[in-house]
């Protein structure tokens, strides 16, 4: 598993880079039209077997030259072979995050957790090193970020898990159940399932994201500047490889699987109906064999 | 961005923290407004242009709630983004369609550094390809930093950098020298040092002698590499409510220069926004879109101008009588015929579309600049 952290220093030059190594590919940017990396986000994409993670616009205590906040951004990357415990820290920050963008207390304790970990003098010296040095700080940030983690609360919510979600589903982060659902997600995906799981601050409603297509899909509204955070969990529209068909969950596909048998099974009785017709008709003006 | 045939690009050149985010938002959100009874409208031209621009000019109102102006409400950039706008002209079906990316200002400073620097990339041929290209000038450290201070400003204002990937894009600009091209030298946050909004003191002569002063060298690469280019210098009220509180420099050896500006805002009477200088902008762009639309169409008009005489030459062309005959004969002369007329149309439609973009720009000058809008020379 590795664990990548971008913030930025107060100095105006500072701007914000991941301290040592950076992922080697910047994937959240593929979220850009429904996302603002800056404000409060998740993202979470798992293909079956490797899984990364996004945690954006975590507040810092310390301000920039213009007394602007900082704020952090977590990347993780692992796959389901990662030690469960490495799994149970990236959920409990996730849980944690999720949390305190949904209201509930939590973002204070994360906030000071990582000021701590993360000392000003820490972070613009690590901002501009480079080379072999850029490799160990990725270590040591691995490490202080899983210190950090140590010190939050578990991820009890999970306990609540509400019934029956669609395979895609939108919801509000502070809607009943939908932060519960969300994390169950997140779980799952850390245990090496396929799907995405995200908190979008760019969303308003499902259509917003029917670029999004993983047949697997959790979406949370931010709901602080576009959307309603409150906003009731809809099951989302899906469009198949073929692009014309949708339907309200992938689940609904099988109905549509049962619809294609049925015509199949007609076509199959028609052409044979017609076969018989043919057949009685050749038989009715054929000259008798006597 | 397919839509249109006219599709530019408006390139931003700012370090960090100098406002970027919230000039383009505060143009884009007022944009409607400023265009009212103009020849063109504009408005968003996908969702997350427009929900970026509704985020951060919320996020501007929030911060201006208190007495105290808190920047710490708008945060910085750490991803580069696109807004992407439709400048719609009244007497034309065809859209002007105009993207402006925003990106982290400390990447102008260390190209990206080593684990931006595909990023970065993207981001400099952006830059080197727009028509357009906006200088925001934070006037706070332009003007405040006096005496022993004064040294930082190259530095902290990234002019060496500046001066480089200026000269990228005028050179870009010599190779497309039948597009109009232009650099416009913004200031802003001026609310403290001009008194035509609300602001008590008139210090708009010393800011343009130091925006001169600085940026001579930046002025100087345009001139010498793309001389068609055109020079404005505008100064512009972010907020028009927000204004200068006090500044302390306080000594870092990390600080580019080895100081660093702390300034502190307060917000002026009840916290309305009036910004100043965006409607001039606005009119700025558009007449620069216009003209290069209207350039680019007249460009597209004269070709297909030729192609159509040409194919109306080869569709009368005589090739002798057995030949002739076949041609009629085969449908090949009714064939070449119909192409002449439709690309004789094609003519027709590109002439018309000229003028109505001709029609749009004469309108969009005859409208008086604002005293603020001067040359730089």
């Amino acid at each position: 598993m590795r664990i990548y952290l971008r913030t930025r220093g107060e100095l105006r030059h500072l701007d914000y880079h991941f301290l040592g190594a950076a992922p080697s590919r910047a994937w959240w940017r593929e979220f850009g039209d429904v996302n603002a990396f800056e404000r409060p986000c998740v993202l979470a994409v798992g293909d079956g077997a490797d899984w990364r993670l996004y945690l954006g616009g975590i507040p810092s205590g310390r301000v920039d030259s213009v007394g602007t906040m900082i704020v952090y951004s977590l990347v993780v990357e692992g796959d389901a072979r990662s030690a469960s415990e490495d799994r149970d820290s990236v959920l409990r920050l996730v849980a944690t995050w999720v949390s305190a963008i949904a209201g509930r207390p939590g973002a204070e304790a994360l906030t000071a957790a990582l000021d701590e970990a993360f000392p000003r003098e820490d972070v613009e010296k690590w901002l501009t090193e480079k080379g072999e040095a850029a490799q160990d700080v990725e270590r040591e940030v691995a490490g202080r970020v899983l210190e950090v983690s140590g010190k939050l609360p578990e991820a009890s919510v999970i306990a609540r898990l509400p019934e029956g979600l669609p395979a895609r589903w939108i919801g509000g982060v502070r809607c009943p159940g939908a932060a519960e659902g969300y994390l169950d997600r997140i779980r799952r995906i850390l245990d090496g399932e396929p799907g995405e799981a995200h908190v979008l601050n760019m969303v308003a409603e499902g259509e917003d994201v029917v670029g999004l297509q993983s047949p697997r899909l959790a979406v949370l509204i931010e709901g602080s500047g576009i959307g309603d955070a409150t906003a009731p969990i809809r099951s989302l529209t899906f469009r198949d490889p073929g692009g014309e068909r949708r339907t309200d969950d992938p689940k609904d596909l099988s109905g549509t699987i049962r619809q294609q048998v049925v015509r199949v099974a007609a076509v199959v009785i028609a052409a044979g109906l017609l076969a018989w017709v043919i057949y009685r008709l050749i038989r009715t003006g054929a000259p008798a064999d006597d | 961005m397919s839509e249109s045939e006219f599709t530019y690009k408006i390139g931003l050149l700012a370090p960090s923290r100098v406002g970027k985010t919230t000039l383009i938002a505060s143009l884009l959100h007022e944009g409607q407004r400023l265009l009212v009874n103009s020849q063109v409208s504009m408005s968003a031209a996908d969702s997350p242009t427009a929900k970026r621009i509704t985020l951060t000019e919320g996020v501007i109102r929030g911060a201006l709630r208190s007495k105290d102006f808190e920047p710490e409400r708008v945060p910085s950039t750490s991803d580069p983004s696109y807004f992407r706008l439709r400048l719609k002209p009244r007497t034309t079906e065809t859209p002007i369609l105009f993207e402006i990316l925003d990106y982290p200002g400390g990447w102008l400073e260390d190209s990206g550094g080593e684990r931006n620097a595909a990023a970065w990339e993207a981001c400099q041929t952006f830059l080197s390809d727009s028509t357009v290209l906006l200088i925001p000038i934070d006037s706070v450290l332009l003007m405040e930093a006096e005496d022993r201070y004064e040294r930082v400003l190259p530095s902290q204002l990234a002019i060496p950098q500046m001066e480089q990937l200026v000269r990228i894009w005028a050179k870009d600009r010599r190779h497309n020298s039948h597009e109009p091209a232009l650099v416009v030298f913004c200031p802003v946050k001026c609310e403290s040092y001009l008194c035509d909004n609300g602001g008590t003191q008139d210090l708009g002569a010393e800011l343009r002698r130091r925006v001169s002063r600085e940026y001579a060298g930046v002025a100087q690469v345009v001139r010498e590499e793309a001389q068609h280019a055109v020079l404005r210098y505008l100064p512009i009220d972010t907020f028009g409510c927000v204004e200068l509180k006090s500044v302390k420099w306080a000594e870092d050896a990390g600080a580019l220069g080895g100081y660093k500006c702390l300034p502190r805002y307060r917000v002026r009477g009840d916290g309305i926004i009036s910004r100043m200088g965006l409607d001039d902008l606005m009119m700025l762009l558009c007449r620069q879109l216009v003209t290069a639309a209207q350039s680019h169409s007249e460009l597209t008009a004269q070709m297909n101008r030729v192609r159509s005489e040409h194919l109306r030459q080869y569709a009368e062309l005589r090739e002798g009588f057995f030949r002739d005959l076949w041609l009629s004969w085969s449908g090949r002369r009714a064939e070449r015929v119909r192409r002449a007329d439709a690309s004789e149309e094609e003519y027709r439609m590109s002439v018309a579309q000229s003028a109505s973009l001709f029609e749009v720009l004469s309108a969009l000058s005859a409208r008086p600049e604002g005293p603020r809008l001067t040359y730089l020379t």
